[in-house]
């Protein structure tokens, strides 16, 4: 299993996180990007984890849970995540 | 799903053109250090590809001038990083308390100014939203105190008059 640090940098990298905030001398000075698709994922994965902190009862909060629930098809989402094993989901 | 090809310049260029706009219309000063900061890692290094001297080595070769301090680019740019709490607001160590103590106004200005002193060494002053800042620096700041014409032979008038 790889470490939280190096699964975390491959997340940001698949978010395009990385991309918008570092450059290395080797880089190439051009990105592929699906800027809607990761903006939305970059922002789902930051609120899981204020949510984890702080709840969910804060107006941006709700407005964004709402948001995704309309636009991600959130029925379609719930009935998915209904077929993930007990063990694989995140711990309470 | 839309996958394109940006470059680095366009991200770049996007989020201070953000941070700006937050900048200037009273919004979170937070955001505006963290996205004039990640714009302008970005802007140093593209800045240095074209064999320019970016806003951090002409700050050090400066500071080497003037005090005979003996440090690399890297370590530099990090104590400047650090004094305008850039590294702070996007990363935390174990180590950290959750805390941190600074001036959001100052250090957003100052985040902003040495992100943009990168773009017009890369692009010029001609697009919309760094016409728009340098008029708002006219407006609102200290000729004094901040260089708003970005002139390289200004200096800051210490008099107290």
């Amino acid at each position: 299993m790889p470490k939280r640090k190096s699964f975390a940098h491959h997340i940001n990298k698949w978010l395009g996180v990385v991309a918008h905030k570092h450059l290395s001398k080797d880089d190439a000075e051009t990105v592929e990007l699906d800027l809607e698709k990761q903006a939305t994922d970059a922002l789902i994965r930051a609120i899981t984890d204020y949510i984890a902190l702080n709840g969910q009862n804060e107006q941006f909060v709700r407005v964004f849970l709402q948001w995704t629930w309309v636009n991600q098809d959130g029925a379609a989402q719930m009935a998915k995540f209904a077929s993930v094993p007990a063990n694989l989901r995140p711990k309470k | 799903m839309s996958v394109k090809f940006y470059t680095r310049l366009e991200l770049a260029a996007n989020q201070l053109e953000s941070a700006i706009g937050l900048f200037v219309s009273g919004g979170d000063r937070f955001s505006v250090i963290s996205l004039a900061g990640a714009a302008d890692v970005i802007l140093s290094r593209l800045v240095i590809n074209t064999g320019q001297q970016n806003f951090t080595e002409s700050m050090l070769k400066k500071a080497i001038e003037k005090n005979g301090v003996a440090m690399t680019r890297e370590e530099f740019g990090k104590g400047m990083n650090d004094l305008l709490f850039i590294n702070d607001l996007k990363h935390m160590d174990d180590n950290e308390d959750g805390y941190i103590e600074l001036d959001p106004e100052e250090c957003a200005l100052a985040a902003v100014l040495k992100a943009l002193a990168n773009y017009v060494t890369l692009a010029g002053r001609r697009d919309n939203f760094v016409q728009a800042f340098f008029a708002w620096m006219r407006l609102n700041l200290d000729p004094k105190k901040y260089n708003i014409d970005c002139d390289p032979q200004w200096v800051p008038d210490r008099t107290g008059g």
